[in-house]
């Protein structure tokens, strides 16, 4: 067994017109043994900014909190929200300090960033457990159906998508490519960001 | 230099041993070359990352910037060259600025092959780094070990060896730009046709002693073979709601400082000094339309019906300026119309208007004070 395949999880995220999107699964399990319906693997660290993690729930939660304190610490420094792109590059060094003896967590970040021209342009960016980012332009996937979530998004995602279509695509690739992973599912939830909102919707699923 | 944290290691390696696999890391399966010609050094690299047989990305970036003047192809674990050759950069930037001489490529070499070298390998990246200083141009490979060599020609990677046959058969001296750049791609573009860990397109990198070109996707060989004639669409309503929660974003500006400075913050001039109402018809007049959760010293001076008229003001408008409330005062009840005892959600319900942007402000101000409740 890999340690990433011990608690399951299922993550996208998907970039669209001037918005974009982050959804995950709701189970938490122990390998087999389902323990909650109702778990998020995706966490706000503002308004512009989501991120998922997936992997060992252990490590999810300790770098959650070190993710929100640290977010706190440049608040407090700056007197701003982080920037998205900085955002990954901080999670990017924070996960390579621990090169030789990772965290079991790969994250995907989402969030909107001001451009020059005053609008707001998605950022998405993945990584895997030692901080090498990988920038997308279109989504990112993470858990353990990386294939059938990766294979629905290469599939249906088409460039500038409002929010309301972003929201469709996205959710049909969280739920067919689930359907395929024994360890994760059991009905998702989807955040759309856009300037102005962010609507997050819980997912009917399968529950099995 | 960073210092890398080995807390988790006692930890992996025990659930290693109780026979629990550790994660797939994101590597640069790669073909990476290099050559020097006439004025310079031309490097190359593919642009696919691949965990396990996925693959990562299909074009990601692989010639990194370590000074003006040089640059550094990178292959192995995608984490480690990246975070090599950045380091590597800012102690170059750091000698810049301490020396005021450009950066040598023997330089950026020695830094590389020392701290590969002091990690015996386990950060494993492969490098051709290349670049022209006041010697010349220079072209290195750097092995994860922290050997080194110095040639006209090289390759790196998985795709190393269809890159070099390539440079062996096509490679010769003093080529001109154009022959070099082209036989560069073609070395590249083996890899990519060849070798199963290298793929997509092909990126080049130019430097001479007058510059950089860096072209990206300079041979863009990975668009989709097949397109859909009509793209797929969900109509909305296709997922099932179960629930579903708007958090509007829009018209909250938090301001710290009083209500004159929230003035100036948006029109750019000092304005007013004022209690309660008037300060929200001048506010209105200038287009600033707001309501401002006033500091507790002014709303003191400030009779219940002006805080009602303040209120009712707020309620037409579109903007919402508040000020953060320090820990002194004594809280967020103090301005609610009508006194003390009322819970803040209860003078909410007066409004219609924007009661989303002024239930946004009362959160945001409550979730900076308890932090626990949302």
């Amino acid at each position: 067994m890999s340690i990433f395949e011990y608690n399951g999880a299922a993550i996208i995220a998907m970039a669209g017109k001037n918005c974009v999107a982050i959804g995950s699964d709701l189970r938490f399990g122990v390998q087999f043994q389902t323990l909650a319906t109702d778990y998020q693997k995706i966490y706000k660290i503002h308004d512009h900014l989501y991120l998922g993690l997936a992997g060992l729930g252990t490590d999810a939660q300790t770098l959650s909190q070190r993710f929100v304190f640290k977010h706190n610490l440049y608040k407090l420094r700056e007197e701003r929200n982080i920037k998205p792109s900085t955002f990954g590059e901080m999670v990017s060094s924070t996960l390579y300090e621990k090169r030789f003896g990772p965290y079991f967590c790969s994250p995907v970040i989402a969030g909107l960033e001001e451009a020059k021209d005053g609008t707001w342009q998605p950022y998405l960016c993945g990584m895997d457990t030692i901080g090498a980012i990988e920038k997308a332009h279109d989504f990112m996937v993470a858990g353990t159906a990386p294939d059938s979530l990766s294979g629905m998004c290469e599939s249906t995602w088409k460039p500038d998508m409002e929010p309301d279509e972003l929201f469709e695509t996205l959710s049909q690739c969280l739920l067919s490519g689930v359907d395929r992973d024994a360890l994760s599912g059991w009905g998702g939830i989807v955040n759309v960001i856009t300037k102005d909102q962010v609507i997050t919707r819980t997912l009917k699923g399968r529950m099995d | 230099m960073v210092g890398f944290d080995f807390d988790l290691c006692k930890r992996n390696a025990f659930l290693e041993e109780r026979g629990v696999k550790g994660p797939l890391l994101t590597k640069t399966g790669t073909t990476i070359a290099g050559v020097i010609y006439k004025d310079g050094v031309v490097l190359g690299a593919d642009t696919r990352s691949t965990a396990g047989n996925t693959v990562a990305d299909k074009n990601c970036e692989k010639i990194h910037f370590i000074a003006p003047n040089i640059y550094c192809c990178g292959a192995g674990t995608a984490a480690d060259t990246e975070n090599v050759t950045g380091m590597i950069s800012s102690q170059l930037e750091l000698h810049r600025y301490g020396t005021g001489r450009q950066s040598r490529v023997i330089t950026a070499m020695t830094l590389l092959k020392s701290h590969l070298f002091r990690y015996q390998g386990h950060v494993s990246a492969a490098l051709v780094l290349g670049g022209v200083d006041l010697k010349g141009p220079h072209l290195f490979t750097v092995y994860p070990h922290g050997s080194t060599d110095s040639l006209p020609y090289a390759t790196m990677g998985s795709g190393s060896l269809n890159a070099m046959a390539v440079f062996e058969s096509g490679y010769e001296e003093d080529m001109s730009k154009d022959s070099a750049v082209a036989l560069v791609a073609r070395a590249i573009r083996s890899g990519i046709f060849n070798d199963l860990g290298s793929g997509s397109n092909v990126d080049i990198c130019v430097i001479t002693k007058d510059g950089v070109e860096y072209k990206r996707n300079y041979e863009y060989l990975q668009g989709k073979t097949y397109q859909r004639k009509k793209p797929v669409v969900y109509p909305r309503g296709t997922a099932a709601v179960v629930k579903e929660r708007t958090i509007r974003l829009v018209d909250v500006d938090v301001l710290e400082g009083d209500a004159t400075e929230a003035i100036d913050f948006r029109a750019g001039s000092r304005i007013l000094e004022g209690e309660g109402s008037k300060l929200y018809e001048a506010m209105a007049a200038r287009g600033l339309a707001g309501c401002y959760i006033v500091p507790i010293q002014k709303v003191r001076g400030v009779k219940a019906a002006h805080s009602t008229e303040f209120y009712e003001a707020a309620k037409r408008m579109e903007r919402c300026w508040i000020r953060l409330l320090d820990s002194r005062d004594s809280g967020f009840n103090s301005y609610i119309p009508g006194g003390k005892d009322v819970p803040y959600s209860s003078y909410l319900e007066g409004f219609t208007g924007n009661v989303h942007t002024l239930w946004n402000c009362v959160r945001y101000l409550y979730s900076c004070r308890h932090p626990q409740v949302e």
